[in-house]
């Protein structure tokens, strides 16, 4: 099937040009990203990932490492509406973060391609309820072509290692902390 | 979280040169989405009919994302024509701004086209802030025009701490960056 430019490779960012060594470098490869930090953007950003992969009919996961919230959250909403499987902790503490991480290793086990999204995985490796070694172990022998965002306020460095990419999200300017959240933005 | 009654629609910069910025935009537009928003996207710079994951997503779900770029902008022999594309791209944002009737409006990539002066930062920045009440917008890019950071609500730098390009030679990802 004939490609144009746009589809082949994604313009979009100018410090990519076609000098950058991704023109020459190889193939796919399923990739460990960690979006964390004290910034707005990084549930959003799992959202927006979901959203891509789903586009390209790939399988996608979305995890929560928190109980659900009642109501449901926008994203909860939007996720429904976009026919993609959310799961969360079923409890609060060790035991629901346990239980979660069980399903995320298996999906990681038997889905080949497409995304899992482990949103808030790098706060219940912090909060103590895993082992960072156990997730690490688990998120590095990955070899397939899943790709798996992990996120949280603070991820622990050795996640960081491991990871293909990381950015942090850096609030440089804020609303006040009196401010009432926003339907639809903010949650 | 209650919702106010003096709510107003935010004004969001996602800047830096970490990624993310577009894709969490394509988040707060799926967020705004499930909540019943509407919600319109434009592209400075990506090529039109562009059709990435979210081009086919956005269809397939009645999203619109609307595309408008020569895609080789900072490799373009012809200046005018980008500039004009730019041009053309921004009376649409303008249009759906002024309009009210889409409740976020995202310029995604709109800082490139600002900061390379195809497009009047005044008039963009003036654009903004003189927004219907209710209306949120969001703009991307790296480098925000200190003028629209300064009128700015909310402003994230995704810091690039570690990029697989740059660090491992490692191809865009189809499904996880386009």
């Amino acid at each position: 099937m004939p490609t144009n430019p746009s589809e082949e490779f994604p313009r979009s960012d100018p410090a990519v040009t076609p000098d950058s060594p991704e023109q020459s470098a190889p193939a796919r490869k399923g990739m460990l990203v960690v979006y964390h930090g004290d910034g707005d953007g990084k549930e959003a950003a799992t959202l927006g990932v979901l959203f891509r992969a789903h586009g390209r009919g790939l399988p996608v996961r979305h995890m929560k490492f928190a109980t659900p919230s009642e109501p449901p959250s926008g994203d909860d909403l939007a996720l429904e509406r976009l026919g993609i499987s959310s799961h969360h902790m079923a409890q609060e503490g060790p035991e629901g973060a346990k239980g979660l991480w069980q399903k995320a290793v298996r999906h990681i086990s038997i889905v080949q391609e497409g995304v899992l999204v482990l949103d808030g995985l790098a706060d219940a490796v912090r909060e103590g309820w895993l082992s960072t070694e156990e997730a690490t172990t688990v998120l590095e022998q990955n070899d397939s072509l899943l790709h798996i965002i992990v996120t949280g306020r603070t991820a622990p460095s050795e996640l960081i290692e491991i990871a293909d990419l990381v950015s942090n999200m850096r609030a440089i300017k804020q609303r006040d902390a009196s401010s009432p959240a926003i339907v639809g933005i903010d949650y | 979280m209650t919702e106010s009654s003096a709510r107003a629609g935010l004004f969001i910069i996602h800047t830096g040169d970490g990624k993310g910025k577009t894709t969490a935009a394509l988040g707060l537009m799926v967020r705004a989405w499930g909540r019943g928003k509407s919600v319109k996207m434009f592209q400075f710079l990506k090529h039109t009919g562009a059709r990435f994951g979210e081009h086919r997503a956005a269809e397939k779900f009645g999203l619109s994302i609307e595309s408008r770029g020569d895609g080789f902008t900072w490799l373009s022999k012809d200046m005018d024509e980008t500039t004009a594309i730019a041009v053309d791209q921004w009376e649409r944002c303008k249009a759906a701004i002024q309009a009210g009737d889409t409740d976020l409006v995202i310029l995604d990539e709109a800082t490139y086209p600002v900061t390379y002066g195809w497009l009047d930062a005044d008039d963009v920045v003036s654009t903004i802030a003189n927004r219907p009440p209710h209306v949120h917008v969001v703009v991307t890019g790296r480098d925000a025009h200190e003028k629209l950071v300064e009128i700015a609500d909310v402003v994230t730098e995704m810091e690039d701490i570690k990029h697989p390009y740059r660090d491992q030679g490692i191809k865009a990802q189809p499904g996880l960056d386009f």
